[in-house]
Formats: C-alpha cells, structure tokens, sequence
C-alpha cells in the first residue's frame, strides 16, 4: 500500500503539491486524473522517491521511499518522456534493468517484446513514440516490482495496442502482488481500466474514489419543471454540483444515488426527467468546477 | 529470469557493477579518452625517437660537435631516446595536459544527468542511495582515467622497447608521472564534480568549474596587489607560497615552477629525487580532492532535482556567488581604475566599483533566471555587495586596520629574516633543486629580534612616509629598504619591508646585526645543512663535480673532493672578517663556485652550482688556494694582455689612460682583478657604491692568448681599487 500523508511540494514560489493526502490500495489500478500542472507527474517522481517533499510522508508498504533503495525497489516508474542510452535497443535495456532489479525476468521481456512485434535489436531512436512507451511498459511489467508508475504511459499508443496493454496490466495482476498506477489527463484513456481513480487539481486530491461507487454516486439529470415552485424545492432537497438551463430544460449533475435522486423527483410537479449515466470526463468536469477550476481550460484529447 | 552478473561489485545495498554504472552504454567517453591518450604517448614517442635518431646521426656526423662530448658519453640511441621520450611523458613535463581534457570529458559525463529531468528520473528512480551512485561516478570515471591513460603509456612504453629505446630509469619515470597525473586528475575530477553538483545545467557548470579553479588565486594575486599598492611595508616576497590557493591548477604551476627537473637520462635516483620533490603537490591535490569532493557530495545529497535545468540549484549559493563576484570584481575595476587610469586616489575609483559591482550583478541576476528582465533581482544584497566592496577597499587604501604601523613586540616574535631585493643568489636544498631568495631567507634565516632590531625596524618605520620615499637623499642620508620576514610564536609569519638610512643610525644597529655569525653563515650558505646539501654535488656527479675560483678574468678549478671540506673550514674562519663596511666598499676577489659541470663547458643537463664571495681579507681561503695551485696565476695574465685601458664615467667628458707596458699591466692586474658583482649577490655592496666614483676596465688580450683570444674584457670597479699611478695618470687626462 502507498500512504501518502499531508504532503508539500513547492517549486520555487508555486506549489506543485500542497497537503495531498492520499492511500493507493494493493491490487488495484489506480488513476490519477489532473489538469495540465495539477501535479500529477510531481507526485509520481515523489512517490517513485526522485524528488524529496518539503513537507509530509510517502511510505511504501510502511517505509519511506526518499533514499531507501529497499522500498524504491518496489517501484518502477515510467516517465512520459523516459530516458534511453544513445544507440540502445530493447535488449541492451533489458540487461541494464537486469542488473538493477532482482526480480527482473528477461526472458518474459524477450517474449513480450516478440508478441508485441518490437525489433529486439533496434535502435530506440529509430522507433516511433508508441513504440518507445511500449518498450518501456515491457520493462515495467518485467521489473517484478510491487508497483508501477505510468506517467502518461497510454496517450499515443494506438487503440489496439492500448487495449494490449491492459491486458497485459490485468494479467500481471491475476498472476502476482502487483498495483499500476496511471496518470492521464485524458479520462476515456482511463475510464475502462481503472478500479480507482484520483482526481488531482492544483496540487491537491479533489476526490478519490472507487470508479464504480463514483459513478453510481453522480448523476445527470435531465428535467422540464411544470412550475418553478418544484424546481425551488427539488434544487433545495439535492446537491446540486452543476445546472445548466437550455429553455424550459434544466440539466444538472448531481450528487446521490439513482434511488434517491428518484425520490425526491416522486414529490416534485415535472412534465419531463430523465436520469442519465454521468461518463467520468463529466465527473471530471463536475468535481473540478465544484471546486472552481474553469472547464474551458481543460484540455482533452 | 536471467541470474545476476556474476562480476557485479556490491557497494552497499545494491549491485554496482560498471554495467549498471552511469558510465554504462557510454562508450563514447572511454573511447575519446583513449583516442586523447594514444595520440599523447605512443604517436608523441614515435616522433620522439624519429627526432632522436636524426639527432644521433648528426653526432657521427659531427664528431666535433662537442670537443668535451662524444657519441659513446652522450650513450648512444637509447640515452638519447630516453631524454626525448622523458621530455614528454616524464615528470613535470606536458603530460599533464591529455590529463585536462580527459577529466572535464568524465567529469562532466558522469554528473551531467542531473541536468536533465528525463536523465534524473531515469537515475534517481533507481533503488540506489545518493552516496552510493556519487561514489560509484567517482570510482568507475577514475577507473576510465586509468585505463585509458594506463593503456596509451603502455602502449609507448611497448613500442619505444621495441624499437630499443627504453630504460629502466625511463620507465620508472613514465609510471611516477603517471601517478602525478592520476592525482592531478583526482582533484580535478573533484572540482568537476562540485561545479556540477552546484549547477543545474551544463554551460553554467563548466563556467562554475572554472570559476572555482581559479578565483582562490584570482583572490589572492588581487590581494597580493592591493596591499602591494596600498600598503607601505607590505611585501609581497613570499608571493602566493604563503597563501593556502584552493585550486589544482595553482597547484600544479606551483610544482612547474618551484624547481628544476631531473629526467630518466640521469637514472632511478634522479628520477626519484624529482618525484619526491613534488610530493607536497601530491598531498595539496589529494587534500583538495578530498575537500572539494566532501563539499559535492553535501551538495548532491540535499540536491533538489527537480532544479535541473536551472543555473544553480542552491538559492544560497547564487546569493553567495553573487556577492563574491560583485566584491572581487568591483574591487578589482576600482583598483585597475585608479592603478591604470586615475592615479590620483580620487572618488574614480569608488564609482568604478559601483557601477562595475552593478552591471555584476545585474549579470549574475540575469544568469541565474535565464530572464533579463530579472536583473535587479534581490536589490538590497546587491547594494550591500557593492558597499561591502567599496568599504573593503577604502578600508585597505587607507589602512583601517593599522597593518603599516604594527611592529610586533619581541615577546610574540620567534625569530627573523632580512634580505634585500638587491641579492640574488640561489641556494641548493636537499633534492639539490636551487632554493632562490626570498624563500632561502624566509625559510632558513633565523636571527634572533631583539630590542635593537625592533628600534631599527621602528626607526625605520619613519623614514618610511611616502614624502621621504620620493626625496630620499633631502638630508635623509641614504635610504635602502630592506626586508624583515617575521616568524611569530604563534606560527603565523609576515614579511614587511622598512626603510634604512646606511649612513644613519639604522645602519648602525643593520651593521650590527649583519656581524652575528648567525647572519652570515645563513647568507653565504654555510651553515651545516647548506654545505651538506653541496656536498651532494659530489655523490650525485661524481665524475663532473668541481671546486672552481673566478675572477672576471681568470678560472681555475679542481675536481678533489676533499677540497670542499677544506674550503668551507677556512671560508667559515674566513667570515669572521666579513662585515657591513667591508660589504658595502669592497669587490670580492673572487668567486668559488661548486658545481656538477665546469663552467666553461656547455652543459647538456641540469647545471647545479653555488658561489661563494672570497674577499681580499679571507686570508685562510686564499692560502687554501695558493696550496692547491689555484690562485690566478697573474704573470702568465700579465704576458697575455696587449692593454688596459682605464677610464672614468662622466656625462660632459669621458677620460680614458692606456697602459699597454708588461710591468704597469701587472701592477693594474693586481689591484683590479675581482669579482664583479654579476657573479654572486653583493647588496650592501651596491649601496655603499652608489655615491662612490666608479672606472671603468678594459683589457685586452693579445691575439693567441689563452687567457682570451683577441678578446675584450670590461669591467666596473670602484676608483679606490686603481694602483696610486693610474689615478694621478686619470686626473692628469682630464
């Protein structure tokens, strides 16, 4: 498990982290979900003990990571931008991996790296981004770490390969001890393979939830009040998180249940409602304008 | 899973094999260090023998070349061959140059990913402590050092002993310059290593690498000057000895220039000898090395990485690299300003450093934020910088701590030296290396400072306004400075400068100090370590070694040993006749000189030899060397000379008498023959002189003579010297 408690982290006068706390569970693919600069990528080289924080704890299995090989044993992080050796193929990686990570299992790498159709022995320089991102996945998944950081591992794979990918995570997970971690800006990456998710915004976690019980926990309403007097009462009976009106239709996104949303829509005067599913991207945007981040910056890809 | 290699070396708590190291998949930094060092030796010793052979074929060209040297003493190919190849590779030669460009090369590849966030993650996601990666860079880039560098001299070594141009004293010397170089890259590397754990990006390490190397020096040569300038009894005799200079390469100019070398031609001991005088560079740069690498490692174990990138990574340090640039520079613009152009001691100066302290700042501000728009970032440490640099050197011009008025008491001083800057001479130490003044006297002399000396140096200390300093004979009798170096008790020691009035009461109380025999036998050299260390002439050339007595126109010398035991017996009797009034009158008679080579050969190596001024007065000398046949033998002079010609100095006319018959010449020969004073260091001579009338001498020889074919000889005497004729035949010309 990864505690991470009361964390700081300032870059000169901005800060990149304040007061996170946050727990990733075992056994689960947790995403961090942020805006550009909420700190996602910060917090993985935190967690993956490359920068030391200002202020707080980030403990691996119950030891601090900063300057603790033993528990920075446990991690493999993958940058979005990783480093490779001038001239260095898969191979020669591999082998440097080997040395550095007991349980590193190269002949899996070699296989993985056949089924996924990478040239064992060529230049890393030559080979597209997607493909750089895959090798490194490989070397993730090899390290026989407990855990593994993918910092925007998934944005420029290709669907099928993106869908190889997540394989591969779930299988790892079926056979042994092991927790991914994913940060993503883009929600529809993530959506269909994270267990968790954590919303980051301006160094802090807005949320952080179970997909499921988030998903169940949000709901889009869509509704055509006969009077105003119901629209009053049934806005003062919900937690109302985002409204928005087109004519006589009132939307809104709202915390609850489907069952209690129901409820309270039995004793209000409606010509029309409908309950709708809420996607992640509009739990996205409903948590990061409840806390007063402009949606119009957000970016998405 | 593949098992771990088996040739990993653990440090710590993870593998650390060279496979892993930050070295590892760069070959590019093995390879040109590689390149550097086969280029340095075996290509350089292939043209090394090339140019010895072309020498060695013009000696059996030439077998006249040198009437005393043949083929078979210079010692054919492999002598030869050996004195080129040493020239190269051997001790205090250009050796150490590969040794800068290889070092920066892994230096800088080793430490440089912190520079970047890719490289940084990569490294620092590592299950590995910072100790252990910092040592490892440290041990796997010397290990590069030394194979690269140790497979180039090899390489040399087997090919010049192929080609059958190798000793074993040439490889003795190759290996202990590889030694220096390897410490010399040592402390380097460390400098390399603190400049890059300081920066966040490459340009601004390497400038900070060469800041580092050079400002401790920088620092000390513009204090050494200010307080030249400023200061009226500053000496700067001791030159940056005295000073601690934080930089391997002030280091290694030190050892460069702090004596003679003797190569691998002249054998093991030799070589030896020069290896071991450059001991204290060895230790200096270990101690450096140490220091600066302690220093690198606290700084890249609280290291923020996320700096990467930025010019500094410490807010602290780009405050304290401000104000010492903004100290050191404005002073130095100041001081250059009223040294160069102002001269008048007016406000130009203080401007200067203002506004020079100014645009300092405003650079290193702009530097650091990559942004000029941020150059007058932190305000008030620059305005405290340029007033710090401002109050420093008015505090130093205007002598704020009273440095030109403090005479130490007796009871704090251990003992003293004095010299002037008149003397020259060159005294030899244990390895025979020539110790020059002022570190003979500030390392050997030691008077005692009593009462009379403080009062002189007090008396002194009068004389010393700058307005008798420019009217120096206004009634002032005749001024000359000397030197007092100062050891005291505490272990600190100072050397200032005083004036002394020859004529007054300080040169009386000079007079008696220069009479304490503790005083002459350290100024001529005898004491009992100095003539053991001359004595080592005799066992390191046993076959060259000579005793020699000159005049400025004759030579006679003998290579019997026990001569110099002799000598020195009757020279130290002899110096009891030696005093102030003798000094400042009088020319030597002669000068014995012990060296590893007559002078009048053209010695091909090093040449070792001491003088020593042998006075009319010095009965027990000049008996010594009537006994040994050595005195000149003046009839022969007499029948060789054609003339004399003898004539006075005078700006409006100048009088001149010949002589040219057997008897005068004789007479004149007896009176005139001596020492002059470019032979050995006379200084208290040259002040007694300086208001006496001089002549001029000029003999000639005649054509055949041996004592000088057909040539000239000139010379400047005091008139007093001339036998009574010759004057009255002077005042008669005139």
């Amino acid at each position: 498990m990864i505690e991470i408690t009361s964390l700081k982290k300032h870059f000169e006068t901005t800060a990149a982290i304040s007061d996170l706390t946050l727990t990733i569970s075992e056994g689960e693919i947790f995403g961090l979900i942020g805006t550009n600069g909420a700190g996602k990528s910060t917090l993985m080289r935190m967690v993956s003990g490359i920068l030391r924080p200002d202020q707080g704890q980030i403990r691996i299995d119950g030891a601090g990571v900063f300057e603790n090989p033993k528990a920075k044993a446990q991690v493999f992080f993958v940058p979005d931008d990783p480093y490779y050796f001038p001239n260095a193929t898969p191979m020669e990686l591999c082998s440097y991996y080997d040395g550095l990570y007991r349980q590193f299992a190269s002949v899996r790498y070699q296989e993985l790296l056949q089924a996924l159709n990478l040239p064992e022995k060529g230049k890393l320089r030559d080979f597209s981004k997607g493909m750089r991102k895959q090798v490194f996945l490989l070397l993730g998944l090899c390290a026989g770490t407990k855990y593994l950081l993918l910092d925007e591992t998934f944005d420029g794979l290709d669907p099928v390969m993106r869908q190889a990918a997540k394989s591969l995570l779930a299988k790892e997970m079926t056979e042994r001890d092991f927790t991914p971690v994913l940060s993503s800006h883009n929600l529809r990456e993530l959506e269909d393979i994270c267990d968790h998710v954590g919303f980051l915004h301006q160094g802090g976690i807005v949320l952080s939830r179970d997909l499921s019980d988030m998903k169940t926990g949000l709901q889009k309403l869509q509704i055509v009040f006969a009077n105003e007097e119901s629209q009053t009462r049934l806005e003062g009976q919900l937690e109302v998180l985002v409204h928005s009106s087109v004519g006589r239709l009132q939307t809104y996104t709202v915390r609850g249940t489907r069952e209690e949303l129901e409820a309270a829509l039995s004793s209000c005067d409606v010509v029309f409602s409908e309950i709708l599913p809420l996607t992640l991207e509009e739990i996205f945007i409903s948590e990061m304008e409840v806390v007063g981040y402009d949606i119009k910056k957000i970016l998405f890809s | 899973m593949t098992s771990k290699k088996s040739f990993s070396l653990n440090i710590g708590q993870t593998p650390a094999g060279f496979s892993n190291s930050v070295y590892a998949k760069k070959p590019a930094v093995f390879v040109l260090s590689l390149l550097v060092y086969i280029l340095y030796y075996p290509l350089l010793f292939l043209i090394a023998h090339h140019s010895a052979m072309i020498q060695l074929e013009s000696y059996h060209q030439d077998p006249n070349w040198n009437s005393n040297w043949t083929t078979a003493d210079i010692g054919g190919k492999v002598d030869l061959v050996t004195g080129y190849v040493s020239n190269i590779g051997g001790l205090r030669t250009f050796s150490f140059l590969p040794v800068l460009f290889v070092v920066f090369l892994i230096g800088f590849s080793g430490f440089s990913y912190m520079f970047h966030a890719n490289t940084v993650d990569f490294y620092e996601s590592q299950p590995e402590k910072r100790i252990y990666r910092f040592l490892r860079i440290i041990r796997d880039g010397s290990l590069i050092f030394l194979l690269a560098s140790g497979i180039g001299l090899l390489l040399g070594c087997i090919l010049m002993a192929a080609m059958g141009g190798m000793s074993g004293a040439l490889w003795l010397e190759l290996w202990l310059s590889f030694v220096q170089n390897f410490v010399l890259f040592l402390a380097l590397f460390a400098f390399v290593s603190l400049a890059c754990c300081l920066a966040g990006n490459l340009i601004i390490s390497m400038g900070l690498c060469a800041f580092l190397l050079s400002i401790s020096a920088i620092v000390v040569v513009l204090f050494d000057l200010a307080c030249d300038a400023f200061l009226t009894t500053y000496s700067d005799s001791s030159g940056m000895e005295d000073y601690i200079v934080f930089s391997p390469i002030a280091n290694l100019v030190r050892m460069y220039i702090g004596g003679t070398s003797d190569h691998a031609v002249y054998g093991n001991a030799l070589v030896l000898d020069t290896f071991a005088a450059g001991g204290e560079f060895l230790w200096r740069n270990l101690l450096l090395a140490v220091l600066a690498w302690g220093l690198a490692y606290t700084a890249y174990h609280f290291r923020a990485m996320e700096k990467a990138g930025k010019a500094l990574v410490y807010s602290w340090f780009e405050i304290t690299l401000k104000v010492v640039c903004v100290v050191i520079g404005g002073f130095a613009m100041g001081f250059l300003f009223e040294e160069v152009i102002d001269g008048e001691g007016g406000i130009g100066a203080y401007l200067m450093i203002l506004v020079f302290g100014l645009i300092i700042a405003c650079i290193a501000e702009s530097v650091y934020a990559a942004d000029v728009r941020k150059m007058f970032r932190r305000p008030l440490v620059t305005v405290l910088s340029c007033l710090a640099a401002v109050l420093i050197y008015a505090g130093m011009k205007y002598d704020v701590l009273g440095y030109d008025r403090y005479i130490p008491p007796v009871s704090k001083v251990e003992s003293i030296a004095i010299y002037n800057y008149q003397d020259d001479p060159s005294y030899l130490d244990e390895n025979l290396d020539r110790i020059s003044m002022p570190r003979y006297y500030t390392t050997f002399m030691k008077l005692p400072y009593t009462e009379e000396a403080r009062e002189m140096i007090k008396e002194g200390l009068t004389l010393n306004s700058p307005e008798r300093r420019e009217a120096p004979d206004e009634g002032a009798g005749h001024l000359e400075t000397i030197y007092v170096h100062f050891r005291m008790k505490s272990g600190r020691t100072q050397t200032r400068n005083f004036e002394i009035d020859l004529n007054g009461s300080t040169g009386q109380k000079l007079a008696a100090l220069v009479e304490t025999k503790e005083y002459k036998e350290t100024y001529f050299g005898v004491t009992d370590a100095c003539i053991a260390n001359v004595k080592k002439i005799y066992s390191k050339y046993p076959k060259t070694a000579c005793l020699s007595l000159n005049t400025d126109l004759t030579h006679t010398e003998s290579r019997d040993k026990g001569l110099v035991d002799e000598f020195f017996k009757a020279y130290k009797k002899d110096l009891e006749q030696y005093n102030l009034e003798l000094a400042k009158t009088e020319l030597p008679y002669a000068t014995v000189q012990i060296s590893n080579q007559s002078p009048d050969s053209e010695a091909d190596f090093v040449w070792t030899s001491v003088s020593y001024p042998v006075y009319r007065e010095y009965t027990n000398c000049l008996a010594l060397f009537q006994k040994h046949k050595m005195t000149p033998d003046l009839s022969k002079l007499a029948k060789d000379t054609e003339s004399i010609s003898i004539g006075t100095i005078n700006i409006e006319k100048n009088h001149e008498v010949r002589y040219t018959k057997p008897k005068e010449i004789r007479a004149i020969l007896e009176s005139v023959l001596c020492a002059s004073l470019s032979h050995i260091g006379t200084p208290w001579y040259g002040y007694g002189m300086q208001h006496e009338t001089t002549v001029t001498t000029l003999v000639k020889f005649k054509a055949g003579a041996s004592s000088g074919e057909e040539t000239v000889e000139t010379n400047e005497i005091p008139e007093h010297m001339l036998p009574e004729f010759v004057r009255k035949d002077l005042i008669k010309s005139e």
